[in-house]
């Protein structure tokens, strides 16, 4: 097995609202190693947004993290000044979002955007000085590597020229370029169309083979993170309720809810006459169950489940739920 | 069932949007007018759920308030049964407004903000004197229950309430007017995953028990194929493939339906062999003449830059756009 | 979260200090007008040639004018005559603006060009100067102050109602209404108008402070309320003349205008910031 990149223990983080404090986070744990794709399935409001926000400091004003441990490849996260920590991430980590838009500066062109990661990473070795002296064909090629074949004129474009698609492929070729070690990806094909989104994806998994990086993907959508994904970690209502290998999730799905969310997922693969549903809502983060998060909504539920939130119980194959059914964690 | 005899009957319509206005249009080089919807033809029938697939900007949505007459059709005419109703006035339309209803994307922006359920109901109930003053009591509380809601929903505001109760509520307030078609224009694309087979089993079990007509906008195909008898597909504004919903998604004929049907793959393996380009999409600014598809299709012949090909009938009820799709 | 609406514009207004100091001024400020003068001993207009111009005392306590009037008796009189004027002007100026400003918006097309060109010309003046020239054209008087409060109002009411109008007249909701079969001018106040009457009132609020200073303005040039009516103008006027020999009745009744203008201008400011967050929040989404 590879090395961790990322091992994030004992996370909380929520914002602070008039005095008082919201975690809509609570108590998330886990590994990312080299190479892997780790898959962050949730609903909106599951937390799983924040989650990637408050690794990455990204989080608004108000925002609140509190962890037991966040070790990026030996550093300390937790500790790194907000100075120290933006150098990590122009050099070490990247995020892409749901809207590529925001990732670049809309009054220089693509070349400007490319040149920049081509300086910055020149000291990393004499091909990437040559890269950054010679950046011309490099950035055409990066452009091709990406789906891009008229890089010479993208380059010469602003980014409002180019449609959603494009730009979220400029924006890979900016991450290939920039090698991170750990990218964190929010929703990165929600806003494109199904033929688009499918390059997309393509495009994501050659990236994270090429750069052989670890790589966090967070997404609402069962079947991405099923093409995806080495491993899945589901979250519900700011926990993570379910994780493990993504073949062996999909196989045989522990939790409820993620029995529930493949449940009407798969149905739709097939023809079936009527889906499967999980009743009632999400519950709202300022008024939690005091129990198990989803035992309103569960056809398994016990007694003890209305009173006592479970742990995280380890099963076989490095897979984890945090339900009753299988122990008491 | 499905009855013979067609609810809605949409014929050559087209729907123009102008890009540019007054002094910037007489500025401007470029074109003035987007072709949203360009001579689209079909049927609906009597209690028939039918699917507009398509991409964003394909014209789906357009075509459903085009229809419902939030847009001003450019040409073409619209039939409710029998009736043309494509330049009806305010005054004579609104009788045929109540066959005639929408289901929402977003459900928070379809309902008034500052009205609470128990009014939005009571409108539409009150303006087509659907019952007697006394009785809209109990024809909300027979909506909402039909909607799966309990009736102490009545006096909640928008904001109160999920995106899933809130959808509930936007199809109780069309179930008041017993409409005889719906436009359900993405009803599940904005909730929550664990709420979504909710709202389509609601809507399947309404439309079996009332026989009610849908016309069904996604672009989600595994969505159109649980809910749909037939499904249209939708590329820039031109329907390039009609068909039964299970004889279309076996057999495609379209290259863009298959190239679609093929994102439906969920093997981890699809997504190897690297990026495969296709190549820009049409551009409904600048390109006019050939098929829409031309530029990514990989079955093109010369021909088709020269007009856009007409429909041929494949089988029974099943139609595509294409000069090719005999091949391969 | 279930809790109702005015419990939460109430318990908003308490958190608000402006709100809360706004409210307070101009309650106090409409309390002194309504209920004060029937308390004072004094007639408004009565001369007493036996107190011209006395300082402030127990008997007068903002003294006397050059005519042996009781200074707080005319001030609560004359503000009275002033929030009047500016109620009434500003109230046909928001009706006028929001019917022509709604209607442009939701006729769209030429309507709305023409409606919004002229009312781009009117703001091309400065309001007081505006003021000041309708005044000639519609001659001296109380009717003619209203009226021209009115008329300087309606643009802004308009461009404020239009773009509120526009903000919203594409929205799902107002389709929806379409799609019952509402009318257009059932749309435009069943769905519309609860919608675009916040920013309005906020928008009133601030508006009647400034038909008070219209007023003030124009009856101190002698344009508006004439004597002896009383106006917190045409005080002024009257107190400047001998301003050196009681300057009380300038100063104190240029401060009862302060005070009624600082308490409208503080509830509009702070409902305004009270309501903002609020529409940033749902456009944000």
């Amino acid at each position: 097995m590879s090395a961790v990149t990322l091992t994030v223990r004992g996370l909380d983080a929520g914002f602070t609202m008039g005095g008082s404090t919201v975690l809509v986070v609570r108590d998330v744990n886990f590994d990312v190693r080299k190479g892997e794709m780790l898959g962050i399935i949730g609903e909106s409001g599951s937390g799983k947004t924040v989650t990637g926000m408050s690794l990455l400091r990204l989080l608004p004003d108000n925002g609140v993290t509190n962890a037991a441990e966040i070790d990026f490849l030996g550093v300390d996260l937790r500790g790194l000044s907000d100075e120290a920590f933006r150098e990590l991430r122009g050099r070490r980590l990247a995020m892409v979002f749901q809207d590529p838009v925001g990732a670049f500066n809309p009054a220089k062109k693509i070349e400007w955007h490319i040149r920049g990661v081509f300086d910055r990473s020149a000291s990393k070795s004499p091909a990437h000085a040559e890269r950054a002296r010679n950046w011309r064909p490099a950035a055409i090629q990066l452009l091709k590597d990406v789906g891009i074949p008229q890089g010479d004129n993208v380059l010469r474009q602003f980014p409002h020229q180019l449609s959603g698609g494009m730009l979220q492929r400029t924006l890979i070729a900016l991450v290939l370029a920039f090698e991170p070690e750990l990218i964190v990806a929010d929703e990165p094909t929600t806003n494109l169309d199904n033929i688009v989104e499918r390059q997309i994806l393509r495009l994501f998994r050659d990236l994270q083979r090429r750069l052989n990086c670890a790589f966090i993907f967070i997404t609402h959508d069962m079947s991405i993170a099923h093409m995806l994904c080495d491993r899945i970690a589901v979250m519900y209502a700011g926990r993570i309720v379910e994780s493990g290998p993504t073949k062996d999730v999909f196989a045989n799905p522990k939790h409820p809810y993620t029995q529930g969310l493949l449940a009407s997922a798969l149905a739709l693969e097939g023809k079936t006459d009527r889906l499967k549903e999980i009743p009632g809502e999400l519950p709202s983060p300022s008024n939690l169950p005091p129990g198990c998060l989803f035992e309103p909504r569960c056809t398994f539920a016990k007694p003890v489940c209305r009173t006592k939130p479970p742990g995280m119980t380890a099963l076989e194959g490095g897979r984890g739920v945090r339900c009753v059914l299988y122990g008491d964690g | 069932m499905v009855d013979a005899a067609p609810l809605l009957s949409i014929r050559n319509l087209d729907v123009r949007f102008k890009l540019r206005t007054g002094v910037a249009a007489a500025l401007s080089s470029g074109p003035k007018v987007l072709k949203a919807v360009d001579d689209v033809s079909f049927d609906v029938r009597k209690g028939e759920v039918l699917g507009l697939v398509g991409e964003s900007g394909s014209g789906k949505t357009t075509i459903g308030k085009a229809l419902l007459r939030l847009y001003e059709p450019h040409a073409g005419t619209i039939l409710v049964n029998g009736v043309d109703i494509t330049h009806m006035g305010a005054g004579r339309l609104k009788p045929y407004r109540r066959n005639l209803q929408m289901v929402f994307q977003d459900p928070l922006s379809s309902l008034n903000p500052r009205h609470t359920v128990r009014t939005a109901l009571a409108t539409p109930l009150l303006l087509h004197r659907i019952c007697a003053n006394d009785e809209v009591d109990a024809r909300i509380d027979e909506a909402l229950s039909k909607a799966g809601l309990p009736t102490s929903f009545k006096d909640r505001y928008p904001h109160e309430m999920s995106g899933g109760q809130l959808q509930r509520v936007a199809i109780a307030r069309a179930l008041t007017m017993s409409p005889g078609l719906v436009v359900a224009d993405e009803p599940v694309s904005k909730l929550d995953v664990s709420v979504r087979a909710q709202i389509l089993n609601l809507l399947k079990d309404l439309q079996q028990k009332f026989g009610i007509s849908i016309i069904f906008i996604t672009h989600d195909l595994r969505v159109a194929r649980y809910l749909c008898h037939r499904v249209a597909v939708m590329y820039f504004g031109k329907m390039v493939e009609i068909g039964p919903t299970e004889e279309l998604f076996a057999s495609p004929k379209h290259p863009y339906t298959r190239a679609l049907l093929g994102t439906l793959d969920e093997s981890a393996e699809s997504l190897d062999g690297g990026a495969q380009i296709a190549g820009e999409a049409f551009n409904p600014t600048t390109d006019s003449v050939g098929c829409r598809y031309l530029s990514r299709c990989p079955k093109k012949v010369a021909r088709c830059a020269t007009a856009h090909p007409e429909f041929e009938d494949v089988a029974a009820n099943h139609s595509v756009a294409c000069y090719e799709w005999r091949g391969g | 979260m279930a809790r109702s609406f005015p419990a939460r514009i109430w318990r908003e207004i308490k958190a608000s200090r402006t709100v809360a100091g706004g409210l307070a001024i101009t309650t106090f400020v409409l309390l002194a007008v309504v209920v004060g003068p029937s308390f004072s001993p004094y007639s408004p207009t009565k001369m007493d040639f036996t107190a011209l111009l006395q300082p402030p005392s127990a008997a007068h306590w903002f003294g006397t004018n050059s005519n042996g009037i009781d200074v707080l008796t005319r001030v609560l009189y004359g503000a009275r005559i002033s929030l009047f004027i500016s109620f009434f002007g500003v109230t046909m100026g928001a009706l006028a603006g929001v019917l022509i400003g709604m209607t442009s918006a939701y006729m769209g097309k030429w309507v709305d060009a023409i409606a919004m060109r002229m009312v781009d010309l009117v703001f091309a003046f400065p309001i007081f100067v505006l003021a000041l020239m309708l005044m000639l054209i519609l001659g001296f008087g109380v009717q003619s102050v209203i009226i021209a409060i009115a008329l300087v109002y309606i643009p802004n009411f308009a461009r404020m109602a239009r773009n509120t109008t526009m903000s919203i007249k594409a929205e799902p909701y107002i389709q929806a209404a379409q799609l019952m079969g509402q009318s257009r001018l059932r749309i435009m106040v069943r769905e519309i108008l609860p919608n675009i009457a916040a920013p309005l009132f906020v928008q009133f609020t601030v508006g009647l402070a400034f038909g008070i200073v219209i007023e003030a303005g124009l009856s101190f040039l002698g344009l508006g309320v004439q004597p002896p009516t009383p106006s917190l103008g045409v005080m002024m006027a009257d107190g400047k003349d001998y301003f050196h020999r009681g300057p009380w009745v300038l100063t104190l009744s240029g401060l009862a205008l302060t005070i009624a203008i600082l308490g409208l201008n503080l509830l509009g400011d702070g409902l305004r910031d009270m309501l903002d967050p609020r529409l940033r929040r749902r456009s944000a989404g």
